[in-house]
């Protein structure tokens, strides 16, 4: 039992390496996350789904904070997760709520399924230059922007 | 001194564990220098409830899944297994050890190659669907062979291979597993074309055939071909998706008998230029009698629907949305002809929706709507939810929900009133608690009134979740398919872990 617990809370201690993916990106091409790291910034995996408030909400304040200070050194990744049901409102939406982040395709969840098991949203996931997950957001947080250059300061 | 070493030993397995999980089963795996890593999760469920219709019997349960799995370069290996524990009385009976799922796969640029358990979907999944949904404890897949090649602007997929379904779901209202007592082969091929940056046309086709497991012959052949165009961005503005399918189904050996075909086609059209948004569906499908498929229902508020075999709806949708706050109204009227429940029934449903930020910066969301098969039956609905932080990521949530139904018009004192309310509580990112209440005065059963506690516990890799009380049962749905399960008495703990 001990050694469960200690496994337990050293594991959730531990700076996990994020699984990488190349997915499709919504109005073509593909996008790869390895590509997207770059040395000193960090870079934020926003998951989100067409019928979900919370993220729209999450995705506006980060166009809107990030957008307002460029000196903020993180960069933005959305991956949708919007089933066959529901895939096709995924454009108008990102046109309505004004969404310029890119935005990778997961249809059938398996980006979504490594990185969150629950598939439970919103969910975010800040990593390093080096793909290292630094923190995570289940729910949307409205200062996770202060969160996460709190954490990127400590990891630089 | 044992201890420190112990942990010394988690930790080196945890950090590879997590070395390896940038091998993602349907992703391209990202090139990366060699080396053997290991990855593992666990799902366990621990419930102790009644159980079928011995009412007054408490049965222990637990279930439990792990998957471990290994990559080396570009392939990866995966195997899932169950274990079960039932105490006396349980419908399903205790199952030491059973091998769910197994699969080996490679992933290039732009080649996929999987042997063993895959999931599979064609379209919209009106043709073709097997997925995973822990919800109703379902996850069929294709045990077989499969391979995917998808440079740019082409995607074509070929498999062929027999289906597994879950043998021991590790859920609480699990649906019956759809080859329990069949064995069902299969074999299709899907191929898309990209027309322009924003378009393209694909086609499909699947070839099915089922035997009893106690007969030695196939008693069934399915052959399904469609046809799917997608544009998107026209003009900016809009959105077309149209995709139509053709089933035919033989009963083999018995060549005097016909199926009547079946069709199957939807088409979606969406105007959006900030603020409005106006979606207009259309569904038809005709004896679209078919297991393995998820189709799109159009269903706002799914209540009671539980027919995609043979309906055919058009629903119109419009919405506005404020700037600024995540703000909207939205109104939408579906129409229909459910050919399920008689033999031609007009169905309507309209639907009003609205949500917004309020007072002390609070969330608020209100739906109220009417659906009524002509002559048969309608159900009212009315739903309302609200969240009120009180300090940095601490919140209060509150939910109402209300049904009148009638389920037979020519008998209207055959009521059914159901109100669902609950009350939560979010202590942190990580921690939440709720209690649930329901009433039902009109229900013909002796217990009337449904009350139950349940909490949230959520650590990075770790997440734990126990109830314990009574819920009614009813409708549930989960990702656009809905299914009726029944009542639940008793306490249970869901854990889920990954390494």
């Amino acid at each position: 039992m001990k050694f469960l617990v200690l496994w337990l809370v050293a594991s959730s201690l531990y700076a996990k390496p994020a699984p990488l993916f190349h997915a499709d990106v919504l109005g073509g091409g593909k996008l790869s996350l390895a590509e997207n790291l770059k040395p000193g910034r960090g870079t934020l995996v926003s998951f989100w789904a067409t019928w979900c408030s919370p993220c729209m909400e999450e995705l506006k304040h980060l166009a809107k904070v990030l957008g307002k200070d460029s000196k903020i050194p993180i960069d933005v990744i959305t991956v949708n997760v919007d089933t066959s049901e529901t895939s096709s409102d995924v454009r108008s939406t990102a046109r309505l709520e004004k969404i310029l982040f890119p935005i990778a395709l997961d249809p059938t969840h398996r980006i979504f399924g490594k990185y969150n098991a629950e598939k439970a949203l919103p969910y975010s996931v800040l990593l390093n230059g080096q793909g290292t997950i630094l923190k995570s957001f289940q729910g949307y947080q409205p200062d996770m922007v202060e969160q996460m250059q709190a954490a990127l300061r400590v990891a630089n | 001194m044992k201890t420190k070493a112990l942990l010394l030993v988690g930790l080196f397995v945890v950090s590879q564990s997590f070395a390896e999980s940038d091998s993602s089963s349907a992703l391209e795996l990202i090139p990366h220098e060699g080396g053997f890593k290991f990855s593992a999760s666990d799902h366990m469920m621990a419930s102790s409830a009644t159980e079928g219709d011995q009412s007054d019997i408490s049965v222990l349960k637990i279930l439990n899944e792990t998957e471990v799995g290994a990559e080396w370069g570009e392939y990866v290996a995966s195997l899932g297994w169950t274990n079960r524990y039932a105490s006396q009385g349980a419908v399903e009976p205790s199952r030491a050890l059973q091998i769910e799922k197994k699969s080996l796969h490679g992933e290039w640029k732009d080649w996929v190659f999987r042997l063993g358990d895959t999931h599979v979907e064609f379209g919209k999944g009106i043709a073709l669907s097997l997925y995973r949904d822990q919800n109703f404890g379902v996850d069929t897949t294709l045990e077989g062979g499969y391979l995917r090649y998808h440079p740019s602007g082409w995607d074509t997929q070929v498999f062929a291979g027999r289906l597994n379904g879950w043998d021991n779901p590790v859920a609480i209202f699990n649906l019956e597993n759809p080859v329990a007592s069949n064995e069902v082969v299969m074999a299709g091929a899907s191929s898309k074309i990209a027309l322009s940056d924003t378009s393209q046309l694909g086609g499909h086709y699947l070839f099915a055939m089922r035997r009893p497991l106690l007969d030695t012959r196939y008693e069934r052949r399915w052959n399904t071909m469609g046809l799917s165009f997608n544009q998107e961005g026209l003009f900016d503005t809009l959105d077309f998706y149209a995709e139509t399918n053709l089933m035919l189904e033989d009963r083999l050996g018995d060549p005097n008998f016909y199926f009547p075909e079946a069709y199957g086609s939807y088409a979606s059209f969406t105007w959006s230029s900030s603020p409005w948004k106006v979606k207009l569906e259309g569904k038809d499908y005709r004896n679209y009698r078919f297991d393995f498929r998820r189709p799109p229902t159009l269903e706002e508020d799914i209540v009671v629907s539980l027919n995609t075999e043979n309906v055919s709806a058009t629903r119109l949708m419009t919405e506005r949305r404020f700037d600024g706050t995540v703000e909207s109204v939205a109104a939408s009227y579906l129409l229909g002809e459910d050919r399920a429940e008689r033999a031609s029934t007009a169905l309507h449903h309209i639907v009003l929706s609205t949500k917004g930020v309020g007072l002390l910066d609070s969330h608020w969301e209100a739906k109220v709507g009417y659906r009524r098969l002509i002559e048969l039956s309608d159900l009212a609905h009315v739903a309302f939810k609200l969240k009120v932080p009180t300090s940095k990521k601490q919140a209060v949530e509150m939910g109402y929900r209300k049904q009148l139904s009638r389920a037979n018009l020519s008998q209207p004192e055959l009521r059914q009133d159901r109100n669902m309310m609950d009350v939560g509580y979010t202590f942190s990112s990580q921690l939440s608690a709720s209690l649930g209440y329901e009433f039902i005065p009109t229900a013909n059963e002796a217990n009337q009134n449904f009350v139950n506690l349940s909490a949230t516990l959520k650590m990075d890799a770790l997440s734990t979740r126990a109830l314990i009380g009574q819920t009614s049962g009813g409708t549930l749905c989960s990702a656009g398919v809905c299914r009726q399960v029944p009542p639940f008495s008793g306490a249970y703990l869901e854990l889920s872990y990954s390494l």
